[in-house]
């Protein structure tokens, strides 16, 4: 056995709606272990290719295997997923919408009591769970649905916007969920999202798709790091009309323009940041700001996707 | 799939469909008919209407017993309500669900689509036994204490047990009816035309039967006389003759093995069409 297990494995995914295509040549490989971000414009193809994975849709083309097995339906012995918004048998109450999930997952009706009051739990709805379904607000229902998701403990957890329409405390919430999920369960998570501050801050890998293309994959440092040719920092003096002066004179740097909060934004060429200090001390500028600018994921989304 | 899961799956699905509003009020009507079905036969059985210079209590004097107010009540039934609910909760929970989505969140799991299926299936049975068994309860009571325990005991539970079997060949219909066509209104709508449809074809073999009685159009006919013969022996075939295969239970009604037959393949082809065209359904 070389490597680790291969979680999710995508091979030339294509799927396409009368002469439009979705998804093309897609290729994944998703490790054991991975929080896995999938990202993509609207209307990328991210939820066509999560049904696709699913066996939800059909494929035009490709194979898909889950901890290598490929026929969908015993594949999704070992995942729980969410996609789009789940949707609830709404007159049923939320524990009773947990027990007929149960009875899809296999789970036997002496273990599905605990497993019920388990996912429960996790995702902090006890309380609630005798109340309808159909009362219960988007959050809870988002939390319902990763409730469902995780019973039978999958081992791979496909996640498509979980956040979605979710307040800043219930995308909190449900982050600091998976990641405690990937950390503390060890189940891998394939998650897509919009939002690529909370996909940077748990995600190690990310795919980017664009138009049904995979535009970009890897470590999601690897990918900040090179798609990097250039740093750039801010500097900021209280002498503006010096500080000008003294960047046009030094040479290895390249002044592009005015930056945040009254300072300039310089791209470093030859000299570092700690060089270029020195060498506006030199020229008597009392440096009071000197901000290396950090790429995000955000900056590399929106390169690779215009 | 094994029997152990697919037993669970269906218990699952009755647990959903029972606590559905419209099954619960479906079962009322059910008890409702059957009330309706003992009171109109007591009640008629003392009248002293007369109709055709005999009183109406001689002329039903020898079926008014227990047996007679059950089938009363199973007419009652039948007579559009009950089929109707049929159609109606086997649109709800395939049709609806596809639109409200529920349907994908169950297919996530490692279950074959057809398996579900004969889940949704079976518990439309669990249902439709349901309103049968509370059905025969009132008026076997009612009817005992009301009317007397005599009579055809045998063939009227004869005729509750081919009323399951044709309400079950209507489920099946109507879910294959669904799958086609992915909306509840649309499931309903277009069960009723096959039914009507089927009807239709009922009065066109009359008409062929009666053609086929006349000699003109029988010497004219020449070799083909036999085609028209044979289609004529199609009636009791069709999906309308089959669905009413129930009607056996009247003392005016012989039991129709070919429609017996007829119901049996109906169903299965109806529930090999719905698997087959789930398999292969994009769902949303
Ligand atoms: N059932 C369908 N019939 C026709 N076209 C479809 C269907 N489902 C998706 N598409 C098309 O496929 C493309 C990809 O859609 P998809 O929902 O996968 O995008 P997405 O990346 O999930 O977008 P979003 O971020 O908005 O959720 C879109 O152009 C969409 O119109
Ligand atoms: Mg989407």
């Amino acid at each position: 056995m070389a490597g680790p297990e291969v979680a999710l494995e995508v091979r030339n995914l294509t799927r396409t709606f009368g002469t439009r295509a979705a998804v093309r040549a897609l290729d994944l490989t998703v490790y054991a272990g991975d929080v896995y971000g999938f990202l993509g414009p609207n209307g990328a193809g991210k939820t066509t290719a999560i049904r696709c994975m699913l066996g939800l849709i059909r494929r035009t083309e490709g194979d898909v295997a889950i901890f290598g097995v490929r026929d969908p339906v015993a594949a999704r012995r070992a995942v729980g997923a969410i996609v789009e918004t789940p949707a609830f048998h709404d007159w049923m109450s939320g524990r009773d919408n947990l027990r007929i999930a149960c009875a899809y997952a296999g789970i036997s009706s002496a273990g599905a009591e605990t497993e019920i009051a388990r996912v429960l739990d996790r995702v902090g709805l006890t309380e609630r769970a005798r109340d309808r379904a159909g009362a219960y607000s988007l959050g809870m229902r988002q939390r319902l649905g990763i409730a469902r998701a995780l019973l039978g403990r999958p081992r791979l957890l496909i996640l498509d916007e979980p956040t979605n329409g979710l307040d800043p405390r219930g995308m909190r919430e449900v982050r600091d969920l998976v990641r405690s999920l990937a950390l503390h369960d060890q189940i891998t998570i394939f998650i897509s999202s919009h939002l690529l501050a909370e996909v940077q801050a748990i995600c190690n890998r990310v795919a980017i798709l664009q138009e049904g293309r995979l535009k970009a994959e890897g470590k999601v440092e690897d990918l900040i790091a090179s798609r990097q040719p250039r740093r750039f920092v801010e500097v900021g003096a209280a002498d503006a009309a010096g500080l000008a002066a003294a960047l046009s004179a030094i040479s290895g740097i390249e002044v592009i323009g005015p930056g945040e909060n009254g300072r300039t934004r310089v791209a470093l060429v030859e000299l570092d940041g700690a060089a270029l200090n020195r060498a506006l001390l030199d020229r008597g500028v009392g440096v009071d700001a000197l901000v290396p600018e950090t790429r995000s994921l955000e900056d590399v989304f929106l390169e690779v996707t215009t | 799939m094994t029997p152990t899961l697919l037993g669970a799956l269906w218990r699952a699905e009755t647990l959903k469909l029972f606590s559905r509003g419209s099954a619960r009020f479906g079962l009322g009507i059910a008890a409702l008919a059957s009330v309706a079905g003992v009171f109109a036969l007591w009640q008629l059985s003392g009248s002293q209407m007369v109709v055709n210079g005999a009183s109406v209590e001689s002329l039903l004097a020898e079926s008014a017993n227990a047996p007679a107010a059950l089938r009363w009540g199973l007419y009652l039934r039948n007579f559009f309500i009950l089929p109707a609910f049929v159609i109606l909760l086997s649109a709800q929970s395939l049709a609806g669900e596809l639109q409200a989505r529920t349907l994908r969140e169950e297919l996530l799991r490692p279950v074959p689509r057809w398996a579900m299926l004969v889940a949704k299936w079976g518990a439309l049975g669990a249902w439709i036994g349901a309103t049968l068994g509370v059905a025969w309860v009132i008026g076997a009571v009612g009817g005992m204490i009301l009317l007397g325990t005599g009579g055809p005991w045998a063939e009227v539970a004869l005729g509750y047990l081919a009323c399951f079997c044709c309400d079950l060949g209507l489920a099946a219909i109507s879910l294959a009816v669904a799958v086609l066509v992915h909306g509840v209104a649309g499931t309903v709508v277009g069960t009723f035309l096959f039914l009507v449809l089927g009807v239709f074809l009922g009065w066109g073999l009359l008409f062929l039967s009666w053609l086929a009685g006349i000699d003109a159009v029988r010497t004219s006919a020449g070799g083909l006389v036999w085609v028209l013969d044979w289609v004529v022996k199609a009636e009791p075939w069709l999906p309308p003759a089959a669905l009413r295969a129930w009607m056996g239970v009247s003392p005016a009604t012989d039991w129709i093995w070919q429609s017996f037959a007829s119901l049996a393949g109906i169903t299965s082809a109806a529930l090999a069409l719905a698997a087959r065209r789930l398999a292969g359904l994009d769902l949303p």
